[in-house]
């Protein structure tokens, strides 16, 4: 059973991407020939699966929630949940469905595409994104998207407090927000 | 459960069906809510994207693999250099006759291979417009209309119809061009002018796209200087196709 090597843990922690990329190709032809024969999958959705499986690894990791056991068992059991939430799709979705917007930011061919209209807006949530720039973009990723906890991104971040990044975090998303407005009506 | 870690499971495709019900209405009662789901789903995405980037550069491994061999074939042709060093007399005409025989083999292969990459970049048929995969759109709409025969790959009616349609956006003069490009009775200038109007234009919908079949098109027409300043801004700005565009170009150099 293969685990992964606790320095490589502490690299993928620190934002190091090598390991995971090691992971990738350690594992990527067992668990797409796995994958194929357990859920009949294609090989190309078998391979999107691994790689959605590695992002949610590494957000595991950051999130000091995974278990160090077995990783090909772990990424094949991952990758299935996974399929078996996207057969169930029978959900209403939302406009920026982060699967869309990112299967439109990726140039995917394979997926569903956003109407005109809403790839506007994301280029103008792009835009303003890219303007507020610096610590704020760092701070939402790490909190928004990694999920590091408030508290770790004090120390992480150089801030006083675990309130003082709370607060900070607000002020980004609203100066953030009135960007958009700004872009949107010049 | 409150509505930030709602937003965050949600983002990771974690929620219940259940909390997916109290997200929906809050999404729908709360437009500041809203709002903050919107940009949060691109922040997520965008990032994503930019890690999947990072992580799965698969194109480098494959470069750092022909670098490898590249060295290999150095190193081989050093040792036969030497053995020609030794063999002085000899050497001076084959050797002659070595290098030309390679730069003949190495110019003939790039000129296959590029030529065979456009090729299979271009038969590569680009997916119908989104409206139609999606069914957004009315059955009796032009649009519609469009859509489905380009899907059914009847291009000289997508065409047909596409070029009644007045005051055409991104996406419709994108889907003309390409149904001129793949059309038997249309030719590649044909499909150019469509993408031009669309490099033109100032909406950025679907540039990447215009930018994309524009350095193809030119490649075939043999205007590589052109089409190599496409594809270099194509790679520069990390856009659509861009990992394809260094293969092209390497093949270029």
């Amino acid at each position: 059973m293969k685990t992964i090597a606790q320095s490589d843990l502490i690299a993928i922690k620190n934002g190091s991407t090598e390991p995971l990329s090691r992971l990738f190709q350690e594992n990527y032809s067992y668990c797409v020939k796995q994958l194929c024969l357990q859920t009949q999958c294609m090989p190309e959705d078998a391979k999107d699966l691994v790689m959605d499986a590695i992002i949610v690894l590494r957000e595991k990791i950051m999130m000091e929630a995974f278990v160090n056991e077995n990783t090909q068992g772990y990424l094949i059991t991952i990758a299935k949940n996974m399929l078996k939430n996207k057969l169930k799709r029978d959900r209403r979705q939302l406009e920026f469905e982060p699967g869309l917007v990112e299967g439109y930011l990726a140039k995917k061919t394979n997926s569903p595409i956003l109407t005109e209209d809403s790839e506007s807006k994301v280029e103008i949530i792009l835009l303003a994104l890219k303007k507020l720039g610096g610590k704020c973009e760092i701070l939402l990723n790490r909190n928004l998207v990694d999920r590091v906890p408030l508290r770790n991104l004090s120390d992480e971040l150089g801030y006083s407090s675990e309130d003082v990044v709370k607060t900070t975090k607000a002020r980004c998303m609203k100066k953030l927000k009135s960007l958009i407005k700004e872009l949107m009506n010049p | 459960m409150n509505k930030e870690t709602l937003l965050k499971k949600y983002l990771h495709s974690e929620l219940t069906d259940q909390e997916y019900k109290t997200f929906m209405t809050l999404v729908d009662s709360d437009p500041d809510y809203a709002e903050e789901v919107s940009i949060e789903s691109v922040l997520y995405a965008k990032h994503k994207v930019t890690l999947k980037e990072s992580i799965f550069n698969i194109d480098h491994t494959i470069e750092g693999t022909n670098s490898t061999k590249t060295i290999d074939v150095n190193h081989a042709q050093e040792k036969r250099m030497t053995i020609f060093l030794i063999l002085r007399n000899v050497a001076a005409i084959f050797i002659l006759g070595i290098f030309s025989y390679f730069c003949f083999n190495q110019f003939s292969a790039n000129t296959i291979s590029q030529d065979n990459l456009v090729d299979t970049y271009l038969s590569d048929i680009h997916v119908p417009p989104s409206s139609f995969r999606n069914s957004v759109t009315n059955e009796s709409d032009q649009w519609y209309l469009t859509s489905k025969a380009y899907s059914q790959k009847d291009y000289d009616t997508s065409i047909e119809i596409l070029t009644e349609i007045k005051n055409k956006n991104n996406e419709q003069l994108l889907y003309l061009g390409l149904s001129k490009l793949y059309s038997q009775n249309w030719n590649s200038d044909d499909a150019l002018i469509h993408f031009d109007e669309i490099l033109s234009g100032t909406k950025r919908a679907h540039k990447d796209e215009a930018n994309w079949y524009k350095s193809l098109i030119l490649l075939k027409k043999d205007n590589l200087s052109d089409a190599k300043d496409i594809l270099t801004t194509i790679i520069s700005e990390k856009s659509w196709n861009h990992q394809t565009a260094s293969k092209i170009i390497s093949t270029l150099e």
